[in-house]
């Protein structure tokens, strides 16, 4: 009985293994517009979807976009969920200790902070204040270092949710990437408001990726090469993020 | 008027929403099936407590014991996470070979072939086994207590007639314990449901994590319709359903009462 057990989950286990081989999967978050989101219709969507979709297709790769929390999308990459991660992921060399990157398809572009408005945040001189960010970003790592010994971070799962609590008055300020909290900031109608100054932290976004699959790295690095020097990135980038790029024409 | 009613009608029937409500059947499947697992681990366990051996004994003790006292956030981790990779480790000794274990950089799992995908299906079962698991420890106390509730004079009539120990369980003790157990077990059913609540923790898109997405606030037209933070209005539909859930339960052990005490409840209650 023991051995038919195990015999049963061995075969669905090479059987399920097998179908992941075929095709590519990338995983994403989709609680972080405009790079990825669930739209009305219940799909993923977002500067990420379609560029995902148009590297695969470049690349003559079946892909499939799942979404995973951001909190364990790095251990589940490693533990074989998925293939790549495409979930507005910045380069680090923090980072690049566990997993590899693909190019940057976004390029470095600084993090800012939030405030609501006429609320007189001054981020190089806080003390004592509630700042909120994303767990596991980049973040979340720079506010711990430069304001943790005296104020409070709070980590939160989705950066929704930091934004959330900021309008109920829960947190002074948030830390976050800007062309996340662009949109934010101009839907607002001026309740929330850009303070301080931008700080520069990591390398660009790309995709992750396992260390070991390096025939699947250079597929993907290739096609999105040709896809930044035939415009469809800075098309995308265009289409997704108003008013910033191009970022990548020759 | 109407054209308000127009938009609700369209914004609560959009695709993300219609998502949401299907969601509520991963919800419904891991009560179920945990239940039913739970009530088998927990028919085991008292089993292995009744038994004259003393080390069965001493396994369906530990049992009930110990894995009482795990809290079940933590069990919901540990079992899904472990029982991979034990799977994982049991195909890497069938299908691993040496160079593809030398050429694989992860830590885990040895080699490519030997991955185990888990997509949202599997989860579903490894949470409805860790659901089972957790609150099959209950139930087998509930169910021990039971079984010991059963008058002797039943068993010692029993034996008397001639029926075998096998006999003796099925025919008697069990059959008669379920009006002692039922009190106990609605209690169990209870916490099981409460405890579905955390199926999004195994990546499972469920209904807290959709309504805590959905209620999110959201500030772009292009994701959908642009509102504030909404939450506490989709946590107070998550609120009714689990008390809708309550009230269905209360009901249906009540008809299971009604059922299994034919008979023997006028005793059992006095």
């Amino acid at each position: 009985m023991k051995k038919l057990i195990l015999a049963a989950a061995t075969v669905l286990a090479l059987g399920t293994a097998a179908q992941a081989q075929e095709t590519v999967r990338i995983a994403t978050e989709g609680a972080y517009a405009p790079w990825n989101y669930v739209n009305e219709a219940g799909e993923l969507a977002g500067y990420e979807i379609d560029l995902g979709n148009a590297i695969c297709e470049k690349a003559g790769l079946t892909c499939e976009f799942v979404s995973n929390d951001w909190d364990s999308i790095i251990p589940n990459l490693l533990a074989g969920n998925y293939d790549l991660i495409m979930a507005g992921m910045s380069i680090t060399e923090e980072r690049k200790e566990t997993i590899d990157f693909t190019q940057d398809y976004f390029p470095p572009d600084p993090s800012k902070f939030v405030a609501m408005a006429g609320s007189d945040i001054d981020p190089t001189n806080l003390e004592g204040k509630r700042v909120g960010v994303q767990g596991g970003t980049i973040q979340a790592a720079y506010a711990e270092e430069n304001f943790g010994s005296t104020n409070t971070v709070v980590s939160f799962t989705t950066a929704d949710q930091a934004m959330a609590d900021l309008a109920a008055g829960n947190l002074d300020t948030i830390i976050a990437d800007g062309p996340y909290l662009e949109p934010v900031v101009a839907a607002s109608g001026g309740a929330i408001e850009f303070v301080g100054e931008d700080v520069m932290i990591g390398d660009g976004f790309g995709a992750g990726i396992r260390k070991d699959e390096t025939e699947l790295k250079a597929k993907f690095d290739e096609a999105l090469a040709a896809l930044k020097a035939d415009g469809t990135v800075d098309k995308l980038i265009a289409q997704h993020f108003e008013g910033r790029g191009p970022f990548y024409a020759e | 008027m109407s054209e308000d009613i127009a938009f609700w009608l369209s914004y609560l029937t959009n695709g993300k929403h219609l998502t949401w409500y299907a969601s509520f059947q991963f919800t419904i499947f891991a009560a179920i099936a945990g239940g039913t697992l739970a009530v088998l681990f927990g028919l085991g366990g008292a089993a292995l407590k009744n038994s004259r051996f003393l080390p069965l004994r001493l396994i369906g003790s530990t049992y009930s014991s110990i894995v009482r006292g795990v809290p079940d956030v933590l069990f919901f981790l540990f079992f899904p996470l472990a029982f991979e990779q034990a799977v994982e480790w049991f195909i890497a000794a069938q299908v691993c070979t040496p160079e593809a274990i030398a050429a694989q950089s992860a830590a885990w799992p040895p080699c490519r072939e030997a991955n185990w995908f888990l997509g949202t299906p599997e989860y579903l079962i490894l949470a409805s086994v860790s659901l089972g698991l957790v609150y099959g420890a209950f139930a087998t106390n509930v169910i021990h207590g039971a079984m010991c509730s059963v008058p002797r004079g039943q068993i010692e009539a029993a034996r008397a007639y001639g029926m075998s120990a096998r006999q003796v369980l099925w025919r008697i003790q069990i059959r008669q314990m379920w009006v002692y157990a039922l009190p106990g077990l609605s209690n169990v059913w209870m916490l099981i449901v409460k405890a579905t609540s955390l199926l999004s923790l195994l990546q499972i898109a469920d209904i807290v994590l959709w309504a805590d997405r959905l209620g999110a606030p959201n500030f772009l037209p292009t994701v959908g319709l642009v509102h504030e933070d909404w939450r506490w209005r989709y946590y107070l539909v998550l609120f009714l359903f689990y008390i809708l859930v309550t009230l269905i339960s209360e009901k249906v052990f009540n008809a299971l009462m009604a059922r299994m005490g034919r008979g023997i409840l006028s005793e059992a209650r006095a």
